[in-house]
């Protein structure tokens, strides 16, 4: 099973459309497909049940999970098989086939072990493909998805320019490498040298300077990796790069994942000080790499009018000419272009999962 | 298990929230760490490791945002790997359980939240508000008191008058004494549930009815503004009332009391239900029933589920048992006996269905509620020793007031009939008024404000006596206009005034008191509970400064009573003494009332062996 | 997990159900509280009862009015149920 990621850089970039048509494509293709979902992009709620309103619309046979409380309030009819013992506010988390369509209110577990349990049940339901709807400003949970989808658009910025250059910098993080098959990340923050030996220290992130300095000293010339299982603040990454400086050559910054640098919310930054790592002869890597397949992007934004927002559109064509100039995988403007393209991308993807690409399974 | 619990305002205020609830775990004897605000979400983080903490509780007091910065901390803390060790939980005003929860974080605090409950969320408790809370338990408003005269004179005179009145009473009897004679010893709860006939009592009893009630007992005709309610609509009722859950709110705040009654009786039984279960809802301590004027002018009750079109409930043994069993069990519930001529039977039917409280003034009655005093004196005289046989307490109010009587006069009836209550072994409580009376209107005792007067008769009281008190009825009685917000603040006024005296109990209005186009509302019931729950917070223990005036109307009011009580005797005796105005006249607009006239018998000693 | 697909959903059809019986569940009365420009007390009362009449509410009167300068503050009730009347909120289940 490939479980798909789609996520937003912000509220309206169009994650749901973007979910709709990658499932409108599955099953044009007869391929199944699974959805779950981390959370709701807040605001959502219906001002009578606090719930989440359904906004998804899911077809007859996909297989969902989502917590116990969005059956109700959901248009589609949901016979739920397994129950996941993850529990949310909303209620436990099941595992059901959709007996009829509708529109569908998606939370689902929102904690990073707690998705990774929820695929590993929907993985037995046997659909080639499983969508994860992101949450408003949750990237971490993706981690445990095998791929992404970035949506983005207009309403994060409408300074195209800010834009691209942002989702440039996203992009150019998920390209980051994986470390050679066989390396593992130790769970704390470590000095790895060629012959496998670890230096460990206590913590699992970087969020003292002081601390960086001190992983700095440490490193040797016998170093050859720098493990960060956890997260690092900017100020702590620049004391931790600028300390090792011309130290840098034959050594790996090993990070957790792409997410755990997203986390902060500031790719160009962080993407800097990456440049500036391998600036000093050094190399970056991700220990869970997550291929970013496309970027989605969206005209629309919400603007504010006399007395309540309406709907506001930036140039598509303008847009969507930007971010490719920026960013290295398709990028797709979902509403003007249809989910053709973003079929053959993903399901393409799902016929290659065999070959060795580390996708997929 | 105590636990270290990291706080965290998580914007540039510093929330007085996390304060509190600092405060709170520490004296749960939890472990607490207080971020300084406008951390970055990196440094909470990184506090979180440095200290070992078990709990996170950050707080976003601004609404701006909220959702990203939020999810964006706590996306944050995921990927540092906090979020399996850990537990999070947010507060603060924009936040909602939903919110924070569908964010990722396990427990979320909006507005109201109490320190018990994040104590809770700390401690890995689930919160249950009714079960943190004491259970309301139901209040004796007499407890602990020794009902000593500490006024030896007043004390004296009275025991004069009862004595006096006692004597009259001897041999006397009436077709109310009768009825509740029979209805005391013929008339049980039980069979009567269980649909047995009770002859010794159904064959007796019209007899000693009349007009309506002999009609009914006749024919089966009801008052022409009555039906009877159907089955169907009783059961549905009664399945209804069984699956309302009631937490209802302590009105009171530091102070024990008072405590709280509203009153009760818009004609219908079901609707009374339904606003009985609105007041106590929010926290009403106890209810009282109110019957229909011609209640008290219809000599016999009648039976059956009956609604009512107009104002008051009628007083039938089906009404007052569906209403009690609606009651919660910390409800303190009255049932009016004072006025009329039913007074005797009301009393013995109130405690054979369980009321706590009851409610008997005989110069009331005769002067203001339009019942004869002689009769009222005989009827009364049972009603008091029903009262202590059933252990019912009862209020003796002062509603002359309302006609014009003056205080002093109406206290001194009041402190008669307490008197009486006391020699024949009942437990009375005083019921002075909290109103703009006429008295006040005219003599001016109220022109700067309402406290000194309705102060001074409180301390008057209990100058005199140590006994209950519970000012009524409604407290703030004619302050009260059709504006509900104005009527709702008089009525907390009077609260707070009642509970900075630590009077035992309050009656009070809806704020709908003085609009008489229709009946009262469940909606404004409420204003007048949640106004008078603010007034009780907002005074706590402290207490309200009496202006210099108070002290010399308690002085008036002290010799105005010594005064009349002499009157009293000189005039032979309390029965006389309603009839010749000494306790109200003409003048003051007191009326000695005409119901019943002619209707005290010398006892027939063969035929009554009763009380 | 059988209660589960049993939960009602609501639909456009619903909703308009749940809009008539929203009188159904009024416990005795519906006030309406607003400020009403007007140039007299007796113009007051009138737009009053008369925003009453536009809103379908039947049995209305005027519980409070206070003009003053630039109009009325007013409270106007329209019992739904007086006492006695067989309640639409007492249904059997």
């Amino acid at each position: 099973m490939l479980t798909l990621g789609i996520a937003g850089t912000a509220k309206n970039t169009g994650k749901t459309t973007t979910a709709t048509l990658v499932m409108a494509q599955a099953l044009r293709r007869g391929i199944s497909t699974g959805l779950t979902g981390i959370g709701f992009d807040g605001e959502e709620l219906d001002n009578v049940t606090g719930l989440p309103k359904p906004r998804i619309l899911v077809e007859r046979g996909t297989w969902v999970a989502v917590a116990e409380g969005c059956l109700a309030v959901s248009e589609a009819r949901v016979e739920p098989a397994v129950r996941s013992g993850v529990k949310t506010p909303l209620g436990e988390v099941v595992i059901g086939e959709v007996r009829t369509r509708g529109r569908l209110t998606l939370a689902g577990p929102n904690k990073r072990r707690e998705l990774r349990l929820v695929l590993d049940l929907l993985a037995k339901t046997d659909c080639p493909l499983c969508l994860v709807d992101g949450a408003l400003n949750r990237i971490v949970p993706m981690v445990e998805t095998d791929a992404l989808i970035l949506a983005t658009g207009a309403a994060r910025t409408t300074d195209l320019d800010r834009l691209a250059a942002e989702a440039g910098a996203v992009a150019a993080l998920f390209a980051l490498p994986g470390v050679p098959e066989g390396v593992l990340m130790p769970p704390v923050i470590a000095l790895g040298t060629a012959d496998g030996r670890l230096e460990q220290f206590s913590q699992g992130s970087l969020l003292e300077t002081g601390a960086a300095r001190s992983v700095a000293e440490r490193v040797s010339k016998a170093t050859t990796a720098i493990f960060l299982p956890g997260i690092a603040t900017e100020q702590c990454l620049a004391e931790l790069i600028e300390g090792i400086g011309p130290r840098w050559p034959g050594k790996a910054l090993v990070l957790a994942s792409v997410p755990h640098i997203l986390a902060f919310g500031r790719p160009r930054e962080f993407g800097g000080l990456l440049d500036a790592v391998r600036g000093y002869g050094g190399s970056v890597a991700v220990y869970r790499p997550l291929p970013l397949l496309a970027v989605t992007v969206n005209p629309f934004h919400p603007e504010a009018g006399p007395q309540t927002m309406r709907p506001a559109y930036v140039d598509a064509i303008a847009l969507e000419k930007a971010v490719r100039e920026k960013v290295a995988v398709p990028v797709i403007d979902v509403a003007r272009s249809g989910g053709g393209r973003l079929g053959e991308i993903v399901l393409g993807q799902r016929k290659e999962s065999g070959d060795g690409e580390g996708i997929g399974g | 298990m105590k636990k270290k619990v990291l706080l965290a305002p998580l914007d540039p205020v510093h929330d007085v929230g996390l304060k509190m609830i600092r405060r709170g775990l520490r004296d749960a004897g939890h472990e607490t760490v207080l971020l300084a605000p406008d951390l970055a979400a990196g440094e909470i983080i990184q506090a979180a490791f440095r200290h070992g903490v078990d709990i996170i509780l950050v707080s976003r007091t601004l609404g701006y945002g909220v959702a990203e910065i939020l999810a964006g901390f706590i996306d944050l803390a995921d990927a540092a790997g906090l979020r399996d060790s850990v537990r999070i939980a947010v507060g603060g005003m924009a936040v909602t359980r939903e919110l924070a929860a569908e964010l990722g974080f396990d427990g979320g605090f909006g507005p109201g939240t109490t320190v018990e409950e994040a104590t809770a969320f700390v401690e890995g408790r689930e919160f249950l508000p009714a079960a943190e809370r004491a259970v309301k338990s139901k209040r004796d408003l007499t407890a602990g008191y020794s009902y000593r005269f500490r006024h030896a004179k007043i004390a004296r005179l009275l025991e004069g008058v009862v004595d006096g009145y006692l004597a009259w009473m001897d041999g006397k009897t009436s077709p109310g004494a009768a009825r509740a004679a029979l209805r005391d010893e013929f008339w049980q709860v039980e069979p009567w549930l269980a649909g047995a006939r009770q002859d010794a009592f159904y064959r007796r009893y019209p007899e000693y009815c009349g007009g309506l009630a002999r009609e009914y007992w006749a024919t089966g005709k009801l008052h022409p503004k009555t039906r009877v309610l159907t089955g169907r609509e009783r059961e549905t009722m009664e399945n209804q009332v069984r699956d309302i859950r009631i937490q209802a709110p302590q009105l009171q705040h530091a102070r024990p009391g008072p405590a709280v009654l509203t009153q009760y009786g818009t004609g219908c039984p079901l609707m009374d239900v339904a606003h009985i279960k609105v007041v106590e809802a929010w926290g009403a301590d106890g209810v009282v029933h109110f019957d229909p004027s011609w209640g008290a002018r219809t000599e016999g009750l009648m039976e059956g589920f009956l609604t009512h079109q107009e104002d008051g409930t009628v007083i039938t043994p089906e009404n007052l048992h569906r209403i009690k069993q609606s009651l919660e069990p910390s409800t303190i519930w009255q049932v009016r006996a004072h006025r009329g001529l039913n007074t005797a039977e009301t009393v013995v039917l109130a405690g054979k269905l369980g009321a706590e409280l009851t409610k008997i003034n005989i110069a009331y009655g005769a002067l203001g509620g339009g019942t004869d005093p002689a009769r009222l004196a005989v009827d009364a005289y049972h009603a008091v020793r029903y009262a202590a046989k059933y252990n019912l307490a009862f209020d003796v109010v002062t509603n002359e007031e309302l006609c014009g009587v003056p205080a002093y006069k109406a206290f001194a009836g009041m402190l008669i009939t307490a008197a009486i209550a006391l020699r024949l072994g009942a437990r009375p409580i005083l019921q002075p008024l909290f109103c703009y009376s006429p008295e006040v209107m005219i003599s001016g005792q109220m022109e700067d404000n309402y406290v000194n007067y309705n102060l001074a008769k409180v301390r008057v009281l209990r100058e005199i006596i140590e006994a209950p008190v519970w000012p009524g009825a409604p407290i703030g009685f004619l302050t009260h206009t059709e504006d509900r917000v104005q009527s709702a603040v008089t009525t907390a006024l009077h609260a707070m005034l009642a509970a900075s005296l630590d009077v035992d109990a309050v009656t009070i209005a809806s704020s709908d008191e003085a609009y008489a186009g229709g009946p009262i509302t469940a909606a404004s019931r409420v204003d007048t509970l949640r106004a008078t729950r603010e007034a009780f917070r907002f005074l706590g223990r402290a207490a309200i400064q009496p202006g210099n005036l108070a002290e010399f109307w308690q002085h008036r009011l002290l010799a105005g009573i010594e005064q009349v009580l002499e009157d009293v005797l000189a005039a032979g005796g309390f029965v006389n003494a309603m009839y010749q105005g000494m306790l109200g006249s003409r003048e003051d607009g007191a009326y000695p009332g005409r119901a019943g006239t002619g209707t005290v018998r010398e006892r027939d000693r063969e035929a009554d062996g009763s009380c | 997990m059988t209660g589960l697909d049993n939960k009602a959903r609501v639909g456009p059809r619903e909703e308009e159900e749940q809009v008539s019986e929203a009188m159904e569940r009024i416990l005795d009365a519906v006030d309406i509280e607003t400020f009403i420009l007007c140039g007299s007390e007796a113009e007051g009362r009138k737009l009053a009862l008369q925003l009453a009449r536009d809103l379908g509410l039947q049995d209305a009167g005027i519980v409070f009015l206070e003009f003053s300068g630039p109009g009325a503050r007013v409270r106007v009730r329209a019992y739904v149920h007086r006492p006695g009347d067989r309640y639409a909120w007492l249904k059997p289940a």
